[in-house]
C-alpha cells in the first residue's frame, strides 16, 4: 500500500514537472485577460495592478518584485504608462530575463502605432504628457485584437511545444475583436451620441475606433486637477454644444463632472470602468469594451 | 596627657582645614560653581575662586558624549617652568585624553596638543603670547577624526575661524581624538582662577 | 547649516533617446532650506539657501553593466564645494536574485541611509541619523551586493564591505583602519488589504585607525496607505543603538530613534509630525552615578506636493537637551523647504 501510494506520488509530481507552464506577469489587468485570451491555462498569469487602480501611480512594492523575479514573460504597456514604478521593480527582481529587449520582456506599446503623440517641443508645464503617444491603446478592441497576434508569437517563442494552440487562439480573438468592434459601434451609433467628455485621454483609442470625438477633458491638463475657471469653461463648452454625455474612468472622482452637469441640462454623468476587473461584472476584454458601450444608451 | 589631648585636637583640625566649598570629601571640591573630583593630589590647593599647586582632577559631570564637541574658556597663571594643562575627552581615570598643554619656558610660552604619546607642537602661534598667563577659549570637536580644535585669545566675544589664533584644520591637525567623555586639568606649579565648559562656540556650515 | 548643491537632469526616455542614443539620462534635483529662530536661544542660522543639487547620470555601460554617477554641490564656509557622492558599476543581471554595486555610494542599511536627502518626507536631520551616521548620510567606497533570497516571502539581503578610511562628512582622506567597515542589511515586506509595511534590519561595524570601535544595531519600518497619487497615510520609524569604545577608553553605548507618522490630503497637501530621541545609556558621573539625559525634537511638518516633481514644506521644531547635570537646552526653529527635480527623477522604491 505503500508503495503504490510512493509511486502514486513520483509520477504525480512527475507529471506536474512535464506540465510546468510559463508563468507571465503582467503590469495592468487588461493585458492580463489578454494573456488569458491567448493562452488559456497553458500559462500562469498574474497582474501587479488591480482593475480600480490608476495604473499611473502605482506603489513599486517589493511584493512585486518578487513576482517580477520568478517570471519568464513580463507583459507591459510602455509609453511610459508605467514609468514611475516599473523599473524599480525590474532593478528588485534582478531577473535578466525579462529585462528590456529580451524575449521575457513584451512592451505591448512597441507593438502599436499611439495617437495622441505631442507635436512640437514637450516640457512638464504641459502636465503629465507621454511623448512618445497616448498609453491606453487597450481599449482599443480592434488593437487588442492585434496585439493578440503578437502576444501569441511571443508565447510561442518562449514555449514552442504549444505554439500552435497560441496561434489558434490568437487568431480566433482577433477575429472575435474585430467582429465585437463592429457591433459596438453600431450600438453606439443608434446612441445618436457623437462627441462627449472625458476625465482623462484613457477613452482616446475606444471613442476614435467608435467614431466619437472626445471635445474637451475635466483635466485642464494631463495629471492636473481641474480649477474653478475650467470648471466653467466646460459648463459653457457642453451648453454651446448640447454635449449628452460625460464619462469618467472609475478611479478618479466624479465631483468636478457632476458640478457641470448641474448646470447643463439633459447631460449625463456615467462612470465606466476601463480596466478588466474595474468592476465586478468586467471580467474579460469583450465585457469590459460592452461595459463602455453600455454608457452610451 | 594634656599633651596628647592637644595633638589629637591639632590633627583633627589640619585634616578638615584645606577644602573651602567642598561636600567634606577629600576627593572632591568645588571650584567655580562646579564640583571637582581630584585623581592626583600632589600639592593641590582648592577654593571656590582658584586652584593651585600640583596635581589633576576632573569634572565631576561627564561631557554629552565622547564623540561631542565642546567649548573651554580657561584662565591661570604659570610660574616659570611650570605648566597648565586642559584634558579634553579623557577617562574617568584622567587618562587618554586630548591635552592642550601650556608652559612657561621664560620668555615664550610653549603650547602643545598631544594624545597617545604624539605631540605637536603650537608655539609659533602663540608668538608674543605673555608666558606667564594662561587665557583662552578652545572649541575641541571631538566628533570630527581627528579632532578639530581651535582655540582663540580669552579676550574674543565673536568666534569665527578668521580671528582663531589656531585652527587645526589649517594645519597641524590634532594627533588623535580624545577617548572619554570626562575632562580636567592637570597643574604643575601653576594656578588657575576660571575654568568653564560649555556647547562649541564655532559650528560648521 | 551645511549647503550641498546637487544637480541632476533627467529627461524622459523619449528625449533622452532623441538625444544620446546610449540610454544615459541625467536628473537635477535642487534642495532649497531656510531655517530662523522660534526662540531667544534658538541655533538657527536664520537665512533660506541652496542646501544641495544632485546632479545624476545613469546609463546602461553594455548589455551586463550599469553606471551611475551623482555629484554633489555644497556651500561650505561661504564658498560652493563640489564633491563626488556616488559613483559606481553594478548589474543585476549576472546571476538571477542577485545585484551589486562596485564604487562609491550611500551604504545600504537603515531607512534614511538609503534614500537622496531631498527624497526624504521631512526637512532636517533626525537626530539620531546626525548623531550616528552624518546629515546627509553615510557614503564610503566599497562592494555591496543583494541577493532575493528564494524564499515564498519576500526577503532581501544586503552585504556590504567598505573602505572605513572615514565615517561621516571628513575633510581629509582619513587612515587606513583595522578592518573595512562592514554591514548587513535584511529587509522584508508584508502586505496588507489596507496598508502595507516595510521592516528592516540593519547592522554595522567598524575597527577605526585609531583603534576605536563602533557597532551600530538598527530596526526600520516603512509603513504606506496608498490611494491612487495620493499617499493617504505614511509610517517611516528608525531605532538605533551604538557602542563606541575608544582605544583606551570604556564602552559608550546610546540609544536614539525617530518616528515620522504623515498624512495625505487629497489636494496634495500633507502633515505630519516627527518624533526624536536620543539617550547616552552609559553615561555616568566622575563618581560613577549613572546621569539620565536625552535628546528629543517633535517637529510639525506642513507639506504640499503639486506633483511628484516638487514639494514645499514649513516645519516647526522643538528641540530639548535635558540632563541631570546640566540646565536644560531649549532651542527652536522655523523651517522652510523646496524642492524640485528639473527632468524625470528615476523610479522610487517603496
Amino acid at each position: 500500500m505503500i508503495f503504490k501510494t510512493l509511486v502514486l506520488f513520483a509520477l504525480l509530481n512527475l507529471s506536474s514537472l512535464a506540465l510546468a507552464s510559463i508563468k507571465v506577469v503582467t503590469t495592468t489587468t487588461n493585458a492580463k485577460a489578454l494573456v488569458e485570451e491567448i493562452a488559456g491555462d497553458l500559462v500562469s498569469v498574474d497582474s501587479l495592478t488591480k482593475g480600480s487602480q490608476d495604473p499611473h501611480f502605482v506603489e513599486a512594492k517589493p511584493s512585486f518584485m518578487m513576482k517580477v523575479a520568478k517570471c519568464d514573460l513580463l507583459v507591459s504597456i510602455g509609453l511610459d504608462l508605467e514609468i514611475g514604478w516599473l523599473p524599480s521593480i525590474l532593478r528588485g527582481a534582478r531577473n535578466a530575463k525579462v529585462m528590456q529587449g529580451q524575449p521575457g520582456s513584451l512592451i505591448l506599446g512597441e507593438k502599436v502605432k499611439p495617437l495622441d503623440i505631442p507635436h512640437g517641443g514637450v516640457s512638464r508645464d504641459q502636465g503629465d504628457v507621454h511623448p512618445d503617444g497616448n498609453p491606453h491603446f487597450m481599449l482599443d478592441p480592434v488593437r487588442a485584437g492585434e496585439l493578440g497576434v503578437e502576444l501569441g508569437k511571443r508565447l510561442s517563442e518562449l514555449d514552442s511545444t504549444n505554439s500552435s494552440q497560441y496561434q489558434k487562439r490568437a487568431k480566433l480573438f482577433h477575429e472575435k475583436m474585430l467582429s465585437l468592434s463592429e457591433s459596438l459601434k453600431k450600438k453606439i451609433a443608434s446612441s445618436g451620441i457623437k462627441e462627449i467628455v472625458t476625465h482623462h485621454k484613457t477613452l482616446t483609442y475606444f471613442l476614435n475606433r467608435m467614431d466619437i470625438q472626445s471635445i474637451a477633458t475635466i483635466e485642464p491638463k494631463p495629471g492636473v486637477p481641474p480649477s474653478a475657471s475650467h470648471i466653467l469653461g466646460l459648463i459653457k463648452l457642453t451648453k454651446s454644444k448640447a454635449t449628452k454625455l460625460i464619462l469618467i474612468e472609475n478611479y478618479f472622482e466624479m465631483t468636478p463632472a457632476l458640478r457641470v452637469q448641474k448646470e447643463v441640462p439633459g447631460l449625463k454623468v456615467q462612470s465606466v470602468p476601463v480596466s478588466v476587473g474595474g468592476e465586478s461584472n468586467v471580467n474579460s476584454l469583450a465585457q469590459l469594451y460592452e461595459a463602455i458601450a453600455k454608457s452610451f444608451n | 596627657m594634656r599633651i596628647f589631648v592637644l595633638s589629637l585636637v591639632s590633627i583633627f583640625l589640619g585634616c578638615g582645614s584645606s577644602n573651602n566649598g567642598s561636600d567634606g570629601d577629600d576627593s572632591t571640591f568645588s571650584f567655580g560653581n562646579k564640583n571637582y573630583v581630584v585623581i592626583e593630589q600632589t600639592t593641590l590647593n582648592t577654593s571656590e575662586t582658584e586652584v593651585d599647586g600640583t596635581g589633576s582632577f576632573i569634572a565631576k559631570d561627564a561631557l554629552a558624549a565622547v564623540a561631542s564637541g565642546n567649548h573651554f574658556h580657561i584662565v591661570g597663571t604659570l610660574k616659570e617652568s611650570s605648566t597648565l594643562t586642559l584634558n579634553a575627552n579623557t577617562t574617568d581615570s584622567n587618562t587618554a585624553g586630548l591635552q592642550l598643554n601650556f608652559q612657561n619656558a621664560a620668555t615664550v610660552l610653549k603650547v602643545s596638543m598631544e594624545f597617545g604619546g604624539n605631540s605637536v607642537d603650537l608655539t609659533d602661534k602663540f608668538a608674543g603670547k605673555d608666558a606667564a598667563s594662561v587665557s583662552y577659549h578652545i572649541d575641541i570637536h571631538n566628533d570630527e577624526t581627528p579632532a578639530h580644535v581651535l582655540i582663540w585669545d580669552g579676550s574674543v566675544t565673536e568666534f569665527s575661524e578668521e580671528n582663531a589664533l589656531f585652527n587645526s584644520e589649517d594645519g597641524p591637525a590634532a594627533p588623535g581624538n580624545g577617548s572619554g567623555s570626562f575632562w580636567g586639568v592637570t597643574l604643575t606649579d601653576s594656578k588657575l582662577t576660571k575654568l568653564v565648559v560649555g556647547e562649541p562656540e564655532f559650528e560648521e556650515e | 547649516m551645511g549647503l550641498c548643491l546637487s544637480v541632476g537632469f533627467f529627461f524622459s526616455a523619449h528625449q533622452v533617446q532623441a538625444q544620446d542614443r546610449t540610454g544615459m539620462k541625467t536628473s537635477v534635483a535642487v534642495d532649497l532650506v531656510g531655517e530662523f529662530a522660534g526662540n531667544p536661544d534658538s541655533e538657527a542660522v536664520d537665512q533660506f539657501v541652496p542646501r544641495s543639487i544632485d546632479l545624476m547620470f545613469y546609463a546602461p555601460i553594455d548589455h551586463l553593466f550599469d553606471g551611475t554617477l551623482s555629484v554633489a554641490a555644497h556651500q561650505e564656509d561661504g564658498a560652493a564645494l563640489v564633491e563626488l557622492h556616488e559613483s559606481y558599476v553594478g548589474s543585476d543581471k549576472l546571476i538571477p536574485g542577485l545585484k551589486f554595486r562596485l564604487g562609491q555610494f550611500f551604504l545600504g542599511i537603515g531607512r534614511l541611509n538609503r534614500f537622496h536627502q531631498h527624497e526624504w518626507p521631512f526637512i532636517s536631520t533626525p537626530i539620531v541619523q546626525s548623531r550616528f551616521f552624518d546629515d546627509e548620510g553615510l557614503i564610503d567606497s566599497g562592494l555591496e551586493v543583494s541577493y532575493l533570497l528564494p524564499l515564498p516571502f519576500y526577503l532581501d539581503l544586503t552585504l556590504g564591505a567598505t573602505n572605513g578610511f572615514v565615517y561621516g562628512h571628513a575633510h581629509d582622506a582619513g587612515e587606513k583602519p583595522k578592518a573595512p567597515t562592514h554591514y548587513l542589511h535584511l529587509l522584508s515586506f508584508l502586505e496588507f488589504d489596507a496598508i502595507d509595511f516595510q521592516p528592516g534590519l540593519s547592522m554595522l561595524n567598524r575597527n577605526a585607525a585609531d583603534g576605536s570601535k563602533m557597532k551600530l544595531v538598527g530596526m526600520d519600518l516603512t509603513g504606506k496607505i496608498r490611494s491612487g497619487k495620493v499617499l493617504r497615510f505614511l509610517w517611516q520609524s528608525e531605532v538605533w543603538q551604538r557602542s563606541f569604545t575608544p582605544l583606551d577608553g570604556k564602552e559608550e553605548i546610546s540609544t536614539g530613534a525617530y518616528a515620522f507618522p504623515q498624512y495625505g490630503f487629497d489636494s496634495g497637501a500633507e502633515f505630519g509630525i516627527r518624533f526624536d530621541y536620543l539617550t547616552v545609556n552609559t553615561k555616568k558621573d566622575a563618581t560613577g552615578s549613572k546621569v539620565g539625559n536625552s535628546e528629543t525634537a517633535i517637529v510639525p511638518t506642513l507639506g504640499y506636493r503639486p506633483s511628484e516633481f516638487s514639494t514645499w514644506r514649513m516645519a516647526y521644531r522643538i528641540e530639548k537637551i535635558e540632563s541631570d547635570d546640566t540646565d536644560t537646552i531649549d532651542n527652536q526653529v522655523l523651517e522652510f523647504q523646496a524642492t524640485y527635480i528639473l527632468g524625470a527623477h528615476p523610479a522610487h522604491d517603496f
